[in-house]
This record gives C-alpha cells, sequence and structure tokens, in this order.
C-alpha cells in the first residue's frame, strides 16, 4: 500500500515539473522564424514546396530543363517583370512568375547561363504572329491563347512537347459527295453532318514538366485516325489499267503500267517500317524505309526536304513552318511545279526510300490546279484520291468520300 | 520499508521541493506581486511566449527591430495597429479593441509603404499602396496570386498570412497539389463556301492528379 502510495506520488511529482517547465505551444511552430532574404536573388527554395516539379522534370527525355534551376524559367531574367528580391518589392510579380514558352524559344531564342533555348521555328516570328499560315498547328496555337489551362499559347506546346496526357475530340464531315466533270471540275453536292473522333493521347503520369525529346514526338500519338485511314495498301477491286490502293488520304500505284509503274514510294505507306504498318516490303527496288510513321507523315507529305538546286520550288514547300504543312495535293503536282526529275534538279530531297524524285504533275491539257483550288482545301485530296482508285475515269463520276479514320470511297454508290 | 522504496520516496519529496520550496506555498506563486508597467511590456510577452521569441531570435528578420533584445518588439507588430486602443498605464488608459496585443496580418505592414517601422513593401501582388501610388505593382503575373488572395478567406491566420508565413517562415506546411494530368482538345474542321478550317471548339483540363507536399522548417 505505501509502495502505491509512493509511486503515485512520484508521478504527480514529475508531472508538475514537466507542465511548469515548457513554454505556451504556438499555433503555427516556425511561423516567427522568419527566412533571411537579404541576397540579391531568390533566398526562398521553391522545392520545399514543389519538388514534385523538380521531380518531373528529372524525368524529361535527354534531360530537357532537367538542370536548370527553378529561377531560370520562372525569374526569367531580360524580361521586363520586376519580381522581389532583396531591395525591390516586385511589381508584375512577387516570387515567381508562369511564363510563356516562347518567352525562351520565341525570337531569336535565349541563353541562359551555359545553356542556349532554341527559337521555336516559325512560332518564334511576330510577322505575321506564329509565322505562315502554312503551318498546320498555327490554329492550334492561335486559338490556344483563347483558353485559360495555361499562360498565352503554352497549351499547344505542352500538347506535343510534354508528357500531358491528351483527349483529342476531331470533328469532321462525314463524307463528301461531289461530282468530278470530264473538264476535271468539281461540284459539291453535299457536306455531311459533323463525325466525331476521339483519340486519346496518354501518358502515365501526364506531367506537363516531363519534356519529351523531339524524335519522341508521334504525328500518329494525335493523328492515328489519320494513319488509320492511310494504311491500307489492299489494291482497288477494279478492271481499269489505272488502279490505286485504298488508302485514303495518301495515293500512290495509281500509274499502273507503262514506263513507270507508279509505285512512287514517296507516299507509299508499305514503305513505312513500323509497328503499326504492314511492314516494309522488300520485293519494293527501293534501298531505305521510312522508319517510322512520324518520318513517313513528315518527308512525305507534310514536311518533304525540298531541292535547292530545283529550279522552282511551291510557295507552301518554301515557307518555314514548325513541325508540318498544311498543304493540298496541288500544291506540287500540278503545271508549273510537278515533272520535276532528277536532271532538272528533283523537287525532293533524301525522301526516303527511293532515289526517284519526279513529281508527277497533273494533267497539262485539262487537269489544271484552278480547276480544285476553289473548293475548301479539305476537298482537294479527296479529288485526287477518289479519282485513282476510281481508275482515273473519263466520264463524269460522282463520288462519296468519306473522312478520317473511314477509309471508304463510293464511285456512284459502287466501293472502290 | 524496504530501502529502494525509501530513496524513491526521498527522491520524488527532494524534486518536488526543488520546483515548489523556492516559492511562498500557494495555489499561484508571484500572484500579488505586480509588474511596474512603466518599465515596458516586453519581458512580459516573453514570459508566456519565450518559444516565439526564441524562434525570432533565430529568425533572419523581425529580430532586435527596436535595437534592444528584451522582448520589447513584440510590441512592434502586435501593438501596430494604430486603429486598435490598447491598454496603456503610462496613458491611463484601460484599453478597447485590445488590452494586451492583438494579432496582425504580415501585409498590414508590408502592404504599407507608410508603415511606422519601415517595412519593406511586398509588391507584386497588386496588394500593397504601391499600386494605388505608382500603378507599378500590377501583380500581372504572380505565380502565386491566387494563393495569397485566396488564403485571405481560411481564417486560420488575418488575412492572407497564411502564405506569406508559409514561404517566409520556417513553419511546417503541408500542401496537397492538385493538378491537371489530362486536356481534352476539341477541334473542328469546319468551312465555309470557299475554305476549310480547323477551330479549337474547347480545351479544358481533366485528370486530375495530387502531389503532397511537406515543407518541414
Amino acid at each position: 500500500m505505501k509502495w502505491r502510495f509512493f509511486a503515485l506520488f512520484a508521478t504527480l511529482a514529475f508531472i508538475l515539473v514537466f507542465v511548469s517547465s515548457i513554454d505556451v505551444v504556438t499555433l503555427f511552430h516556425g511561423s516567427h522564424n522568419v527566412i533571411d532574404i537579404t541576397s540579391s536573388g531568390n533566398d526562398i527554395n521553391c522545392t520545399w514546396c514543389h519538388q514534385w516539379v523538380q521531380d518531373n522534370l528529372s524525368n524529361s527525355a535527354e534531360g530537357i530543363h532537367a538542370d536548370f534551376r527553378c529561377e531560370d524559367c520562372h525569374r526569367i531574367k531580360d524580361t521586363e517583370i520586376v519580381f522581389a528580391s532583396h531591395g525591390k518589392s516586385g511589381e508584375q510579380a512577387h516570387a515567381a512568375y508562369t511564363p510563356r514558352c516562347l518567352d525562351c524559344h520565341g525570337g531569336s531564342g535565349k541563353q541562359i547561363g551555359s545553356k542556349s533555348a532554341p527559337p521555336a521555328p516559325a512560332f518564334n516570328e511576330t510577322v505575321p504572329l506564329y509565322g505562315s499560315d502554312v503551318s498546320a498547328h498555327k490554329p492550334f496555337v492561335n486559338w490556344s491563347l483563347g483558353y485559360n489551362l495555361s499562360v498565352g499559347e503554352n497549351e499547344a506546346c505542352l500538347a506535343c512537347h510534354t508528357n500531358y496526357s491528351i483527349k483529342n475530340v476531331f470533328k469532321r464531315p462525314e463524307y463528301f459527295d461531289f461530282w468530278v466533270k470530264k473538264d476535271l471540275s468539281v461540284s459539291v453536292i453535299e457536306i455531311g453532318s459533323t463525325n466525331t473522333t476521339n483519340i486519346s493521347k496518354f501518358t502515365e503520369s501526364g506531367a506537363k514538366h516531363e519534356f519529351k525529346a523531339i524524335n519522341q514526338i508521334k504525328c500518329e500519338d494525335c493523328h492515328s485516325d489519320v494513319w488509320q485511314a492511310a494504311n491500307h495498301t489492299e489494291l482497288s477491286d477494279l478492271s481499269e489499267p489505272i488502279s490505286a490502293t485504298k488508302a485514303s488520304h495518301v495515293c500512290w500505284k495509281w500509274h499502273h503500267g507503262g514506263g513507270k509503274e507508279g509505285n512512287n514510294p514517296m507516299h507509299n505507306v508499305t514503305c513505312v517500317d513500323s509497328e503499326y504498318s504492314v511492314s516494309s516490303n522488300p520485293s519494293y527496288p527501293y534501298t531505305d524505309y521510312y522508319d517510322n510513321i512520324t518520318e513517313f507523315c513528315s518527308l512525305s507529305c507534310h514536311k518533304p526536304v525540298v531541292s535547292t538546286s530545283s529550279t522552282a520550288v511551291p510557295p507552301v514547300l518554301e515557307a518555314n513552318v514548325h513541325a508540318a504543312r498544311r498543304i493540298s495535293c496541288y500544291d506540287c503536282h500540278n503545271n508549273t511545279y510537278g515533272s520535276k526529275t532528277i536532271s532538272d534538279g528533283p523537287l525532293f530531297l533524301y525522301v526516303k526510300p527511293n532515289n526517284d524524285n519526279e513529281t508527277p504533275r497533273i494533267d497539262t491539257s485539262t487537269h489544271t490546279s484552278s480547276n480544285v483550288y476553289p473548293e475548301r482545301l479539305f476537298m482537294h485530296a479527296e479529288t485526287c484520291i477518289a479519282c485513282k482508285r476510281a481508275g482515273a475515269p473519263s466520264s463524269d463520276k460522282r463520288f462519296k468520300t468519306y473522312t478520317e479514320p473511314n477509309n471508304t470511297m463510293l464511285s456512284d454508290s459502287t466501293p472502290i | 520499508m524496504s530501502t529502494l522504496k525509501m530513496v524513491f520516496a526521498i527522491m520524488a519529496i527532494v524534486f518536488l521541493g526543488i520546483v515548489a520550496l523556492p516559492y511562498a506555498v500557494s495555489l499561484f506563486t508571484g500572484q500579488h506581486t505586480w509588474y511596474e508597467l512603466s518599465e515596458g511590456y516586453g519581458s512580459k510577452c516573453v514570459k508566456c511566449h519565450a518559444d516565439i521569441y526564441g524562434e525570432l531570435s533565430a529568425g533572419g528578420h523581425h529580430k532586435n527591430i527596436v535595437g534592444v533584445d528584451d522582448g520589447e518588439e513584440c510590441l512592434i507588430c502586435h501593438r501596430a495597429n494604430e486603429s486598435i486602443i490598447y491598454a496603456n498605464a503610462s496613458r491611463s488608459r484601460g484599453g478597447e479593441e485590445a488590452h494586451a496585443a492583438s494579432t496582425i496580418n504580415c501585409g498590414y505592414c508590408h502592404f504599407n509603404s507608410s508603415n511606422p517601422t519601415g517595412a519593406p513593401v511586398a509588391g507584386g501582388f497588386r496588394l500593397s499602396d504601391y499600386y494605388e501610388k505608382y500603378g507599378n505593382d500590377t501583380g500581372a503575373n504572380a505565380s502565386h496570386y491566387d494563393f495569397v488572395v485566396q488564403s485571405r478567406e481560411t481564417g486560420i491566420l488575418q488575412n492572407e498570412s497564411e502564405s506569406c508565413v508559409a514561404c517566409h517562415t520556417k513553419a511546417n506546411v503541408t500542401i496537397h497539389f492538385n493538378v491537371t494530368t489530362e486536356a481534352t482538345i476539341v477541334a473542328n474542321n469546319t468551312y465555309n463556301t470557299s475554305h476549310s478550317y480547323w477551330v479549337i471548339e474547347d480545351i479544358t483540363a481533366s485528370n486530375y492528379t495530387t502531389y503532397k507536399e511537406v515543407k518541414e522548417g
């Protein structure tokens, strides 16, 4: 009994001493311990709160932006923004601002310490803003200005250049119903109602600070519907000597017979060596193949390499663009620029996988691009491809062509 | 009683004696000994808030703000609000809105270029009087603008002080960043009688993920 009494007594004594010896506990411990900010730069470590951003950056391909300090981008020098620092109160921003990608990649680029930010071709231009209208993605950049998911036009940059996931919802007319007359004039009967295609460019992290290497940016990530329509090597079921594949969007093997087999590999999807492709066909007499779908999209049409020795280059191929060109078949295959041969100076250089750089031109007597140019751009390829798939008939033909990802085409209601 | 118990009891009594004996045996020792208020208040603040005073002394700013190191600097902030009538013995004033002290928001001084201590103005949020005076505190590009402004609505500290304390002090902060990992982009290939062109009809953020950050002071 006495032992219990002493134990209780001792315990109370310890509690009394403990309680009386400590200070009042503050609500926020450390809230009065103010960090010294007397240096000329930023004294507050951004990663105290934004470590996740640094972690994302460290996952960037090829270390893009990974070795930058936070301040290199978010307290960028040589801007009109005055940040808070010792002796400066801050004007447009206090600790940091959210940069537009073009703050560094616009104009002539920017030197950041020992590293240089290269200018983003075409989009770095200001007159006209974002450069030539031939840039296929210029509308995307332009329109993104109107959305506040990020500052400026960054939505467009992030969509391609980072692991930020994108759900693309493409709306197109479902089909085009039109006549191609003997004089090769085009007369549109009906444009179908809107068809919607969903394409997801998904990455596990979805991180906007994880940057991709240029060679990791794949056209088909966002435009797999186009590839789906194009990737058809089966021949049209025609008896005419001039035949084509059922590939929509691209046109090849249309010139059957004669001195040239017409297997112009420039637009030939069978020359794409890709996990998605029908695979390269070794029976073709070409020594090289498109390495992947993106290379095919670029070199075969949307950003071909143009000969500088060629006597004339179509204006759309001279324009400085960013990733791809918004282009019509008739831009190259017309009376002025077609039939460029090696002896003339090839129109295209280094176009995989062939050495035949001839650009077939349309018929000079009746088939002129001026017949089609007044049409909407989305009609241009439809007229070419439908006509070739129908065997280049000489009579009036009514076509109905479906849009991506559908490759269906009808000639006078008959599938071709 | 065993020897062990005896030793333990003696230790407890001695320990209690060390704590209690120096004072008179009363429920609240010293309660009848009155401070001379004309000597200042600072040391009295420290009596209970020594931990805060310890933080101030260890920090990079706000210490020795009045040139002495006796706790009087507590009043610089906690009696700074000139609209409040505090208790003041030398003026025979009992205090109205506050007695000894009031809590204060950081912006009371740091958004006011006429503050009595010459505290530097925190610009870049369009919250200081520099915007009215000179038009240069626009805050147009401030990344943390929303944090500052929305922290006014939390009520944990006064006004926007939560955001100030988060960055400028060694207070522990746990932040859950709710971050979009996906955007939905609606593109319409529209047309008129002579042209077709792409229109971006919508860009919306979706598929959020949460990053937890713990800033330890």
